[in-house]
């Protein structure tokens, strides 16, 4: 297999569920089930010895027997300092219980696609900081992958939706609610370009907090019955929290839902009904509410100019959210979007388009584009499929019928490849009526425009030799961006330039996050006064590059500053050699 | 032992309501070191499997982040008690100073103040001998000061000494003999004190120092005003002591001449009431300013009765004047008089 066909898996790692696709010959991204045949995984780990983990649905069944060695919502905790868990006299970082989950995921997909994978792109909140990218990144190192990039989970989700939208110009607005933060990003489509035009978000709300109300409440009732609180308790508080987390998700179907609790020989059946629990929860909405129109006041959009209201991670599926939503925007959100596998997908999509870009699929797609020009009428047509078998025939395999038309034969299949197939169902219908041939490798060469969500600065002294931040990229800026900073010596007879490099809003050096230095030595001492240019270049892989540049004397001095986190190389080359030998059930 | 190590456990001990990690743990008096390790050990497993609990969510995070430093503190308990001890005062007895200074402003500290603050002092944890070399140092230097009676900023009401009237500012003059300085122009030192003045952060509270708040009634939401006279922007920031007090905003806009901070208080957080707590704000040039809030338990039912009769009385008042207009008594036929 080429290079360019080379597996880029695409990984959504989320909060309490985690999911997985690849971009198959042909073009379509495909979610790959894990081992027990599901399309998401738990995001939950359980060591049941020192060398021995369970991750997924085996896991959580044990949070009710061994509370202590199971950790789920481990996402909450990346980027954050000294945050260790402690297994069998283990230390395990989060970036290592994160790392267990890429590796139950990665090993999975080995084992279904009979391949071996290294390359992968993790998702992320859009609202995540340099840490807590950083972190991500490095999980994916120590569970064995190549992470080639990692991209914010609105945007991927925009990535799956928009490929049934190629060629038009649509705004949208993706909500991101998932287990555990909350995104909102403005999106907008124009011919093949994915433009992130404002994001905002809160990396410490998701369908948890509403699982937590539930439990406060049910738990509440219980004390003032029996005067016993079962969130005391480890076991009894994971019981609880299972059904009301079962209960909320029978809430979004009925009106109604009863939680059993049992602690310590007492017994209590509460009752919750719809209206209650969204009583309950009316301010999360609210913040939700908030954010999104902050986000659309940022990109001086209204909600009426809006085309589509994209709802991703399964807690949109709450019907509060989405009649919000509703009276928002004054209309429905997208349909045949699953929340709970879009940013998968997109995720796969993006892999390709990021990193393949010579993929077989793009190549045919590019020739078509380059025939329809010459010929000056569609190379191939075809109907809409209407055959009874349409939502089998995006499986390698299916047989189709269509009609075709003005095409070359098909070209013969690469030994070994799956039958062909009709791509471009999978996205919708759209696809498939531009394109054509049941055995054609097509995929539209996106191009994907994020922007910043935290500001990038610089800390100077002023006039009076206090530190303050001076910020050079604002949040919200489109990527790829440059920009040029000329700044001063601030001492005579200076012979070197420390360039920090600072996150997160803030004028003074505590309220900000620095994320890196870059220092330029050997400098002729020169007097206070003289200019230096600092150029900040921030990719759309979330690589920022710094240069110095001393102007009189032309020497400059550049570093990358990549995926931040808080491991050394050799920190994680040890993480990795350790987590190798940690059998993953 | 290191200070910093010092502070997370006085800070987790606010988190959980705990005067210290001696008690938080809940050992008995002489425990060893071992025995005090293994309880952290054990009290930490525990929490693992609490982190997503909302009720113990902060406590697991802290505990899981910090027991190394936590266990180092328990390397030698003994100092640890003591230096526990002085650390939570050196923290709470500034609160206290606020609160004598209060009562200063009237002129001295009655009995009766006297021992509402000792109460205070207990409260906060201080000991009986801190409380009276407080006391005593604060009223000494009260008394010996022969200063004008100017108000305290703090000072609640207007029934205080009527503060004098300020000399007026007059413009800096010459020293007597010395050449008369250049119209229009200042001498480098008078520039860097002038400049030194302007710069100098004045904070002023509006309203009362201490606030207190009647618990059961969350979410509470008490505002601050604070204004700043001096003549340079400065940047401030907020914070409270407690958890549960929430500020905002944490950081005031160093244009504005006067803002307003809103404090959250959640009642649900207050364990043991009555609690003490400080909104502090700092300036980046060592400006502060704090007010106290005391969280108290709810006011029995029976201390509002008086309220309630006051207003039946009113009611039953009004409708008996009501009955007697419909007579006729209050009209003008009623009161003619007769030739």
């Amino acid at each position: 297999m080429a290079d360019e066909e080379s597996i880029v898996l695409g990984i959504d790692l989320g909060t309490t569920f985690s999911a997985m696709s690849y971009v198959n010959h042909y073009g379509k991204a495909e979610i790959i089930p894990n081992a027990e045949g599901f399309a998401t995984t738990p995001s939950v780990v359980h060591f049941y010895e020192e060398e021995g983990c369970v991750v997924g649905d085996e896991a959580v069944k044990m949070v009710v027997i061994d509370p202590e060695n199971v950790v789920r919502f481990i996402k909450r905790s990346m980027g954050e300092e000294d945050f260790v868990l402690d297994f069998w006299d283990r230390a395990y970082t989060p970036q290592e219980v994160s790392a267990l989950i890429l590796k139950k995921l990665k090993e999975d997909a080995e084992q279904l696609l009979g391949k071996t994978i290294t390359d992968a792109i993790i998702t992320v909140p859009a609202y995540f900081n340099s840490a807590q990218r950083g972190a991500t990144a490095e999980a994916g190192a120590i569970a064995g992958l190549n992470v080639l990039s990692i991209i914010n989970e609105p945007t991927a989700a925009a990535i799956a939706y928009g490929l049934d939208n190629i060629g038009e110009d649509r705004k949208l607005l993706v909500f991101d609610l998932g287990g555990g933060t909350f995104d909102v990003t403005c999106m907008h489509i124009r011919g093949t370009r994915l433009t992130t035009i404002a994001s905002d978000g809160n990396a410490e709300l998701g369908g948890k907090d509403w699982d937590d109300r539930l439990l406060n409440y049910v738990a509440e009732e219980f004390v003032k019955k029996h005067d016993l609180d079962p969130r005391d308790d480890p076991a009894p508080y994971q019981e609880l929290y299972e059904r009301c987390l079962h209960a909320k998700i029978s809430l979004s179907t009925r009106e109604r839902a009863v939680i059993p609790v049992n602690y310590r020989g007492k017994r209590m059946v509460v009752p919750v009904k719809r209206v209650a629990f969204e009583e309950m929860t009316e301010d999360l909405v609210e913040q939700c509410e908030d954010t999104a129109n902050l986000v659309l006041e940022t990109a001086k959009w209204k909600w009426s100019d809006l085309d589509d209201v994209l709802l991703v991670g399964g807690s949109t599926r709450m019907p509060m959210i989405r009649e919000a939503l509703k009276r928002l925007a004054g209309r429905g959100p997208a349909a045949n979007v699953n929340p709970d596998e879009c940013v998968a997908t997109g995720a796969g999509l993006a892999g390709v388009f990021r990193h393949r870009p010579n993929h077989p699929a793009l190549q045919q797609r590019r020739k078509a584009m380059v025939d329809k020009a010459r010929n000056k009428q569609p190379v191939a047509r075809v109907t809409r499929v209407e055959d009874d078998t349409a939502d089998d025939v995006t499986q390698p395999g299916a047989s189709v019928r269509a009609v075709h038309s003005g095409r070359p034969a098909p070209t013969p299949r690469p030994p070994n490849s799956p039958a062909p197939a009709l791509i471009g169902l999978a996205y919708g219908g759209h696809i498939a009526q531009q394109a054509l041939k049941v055995d054609n490798r097509i995929l539209p060469p996106v191009t994907i425009e994020d922007c910043t969500t935290h500001p990038l600065g610089i800390i100077v002294l002023d006039r009076s030799r206090k530190e303050r931040v001076v910020e050079l990229i604002p949040a919200g800026t489109q990527v790829p961006h440059e920009v040029r900073g000329r700044f001063a010596y601030a001492y005579e007879n200076m012979t070197a330039v420390r360039v920090e490099v600072t996150e997160g809003v803030g004028s003074v050096r505590d309220e900000v996050t620095v994320i890196g230095k870059v220092e330029l030595t050997g400098l002729p001492p020169r007097p206070r006064g003289t200019p230096i240019e600092v150029i900040y270049a921030y990719g759309v892989d979330q690589i920022l590059s710094v240069r110095v540049i001393d102007i009189e004397t032309g020497r400059s001095r550049a570093a990358q500053i990549r995926f931040l986190g808080g491991m050394s190389p050799d920190d994680v080359k040890r993480a990795r050699d350790r987590t190798r030998r940690i059998a993953v059930d | 032992m290191d200070p910093r190590h010092l502070e997370l456990a006085a800070e987790f001990g606010q988190l959980t309501g705990t005067a210290d990690l001696i008690a938080y743990l809940g050992l008995a008096p002489g425990a060893t070191t071992i025995e005090a390790k293994a309880s952290l050990r054990a009290r930490r497993k525990k929490m693992q499997g609490m982190q997503g609990n909302p009720k113990y969510r902060r406590e697991a995070v802290f505990l899981i982040k910090y027991s190394s430093a936590f266990e180092s503190l328990l390397e030698d308990i003994e100092s640890y008690k003591r230096a526990s001890i002085a650390s939570h005062e050196a923290t709470q007895v500034p609160i206290l100073e606020m609160a004598i200074q209060g009562a200063l402003a009237g002129g001295s500290v009655s009995d009766e103040q006297s021992k509402h603050l000792r109460d205070m002092a207990r409260r906060l944890s201080i000991s009986d001998g801190t409380f009276d070399a407080t006391l005593i140092r604060l009223t000494e230097g009260h008394n010996g000061a022969s200063r004008p009676a100017v108000p305290h900023p703090f000072h609640l009401s207007g029934n205080s000494t009527q503060a004098p009237t300020a000399p007026p500012i007059r413009p800096r003059t010459h020293a007597p003999g010395a050449p008369p300085p250049v119209p229009n122009s200042l001498t480098a030192s008078q520039t860097l004190g002038l400049d030194a003045a302007a710069m100098t952060p004045q904070l002023e509270i509006i309203g009362a120092p201490i606030r207190y708040v009647e618990l059961g009634n969350s979410p509470v939401v008490h505002e601050i005003r604070v204004r700043h006279r001096g003549k340079a922007p400065v940047p401030a920031r907020v914070s409270a002591d407690a958890g549960w007090l929430t500020v905002s905003p944490k950081i005031l806009d160093p244009t504005r001449r006067e803002q307003t901070i809103s404090v959250h208080v959640d009642s649900s957080k207050v364990k043991n009431p009555p609690q003490s707590a400080v909104v502090h704000i700092v300036t980046d040039r060592n400006g502060r300013a704090s007010v106290v809030f005391e969280a108290i338990s709810p006011i029995p039912t029976a201390s509002r009765t008086p309220m309630y009769v006051g207003i039946v009385l009113v009611a039953v008042t009004l409708i008996v004047l009501a009955v007697l207009a419909s007579q006729g008594v209050f009209s003008g036929q009623g009161v003619s008089a007769t030739p």
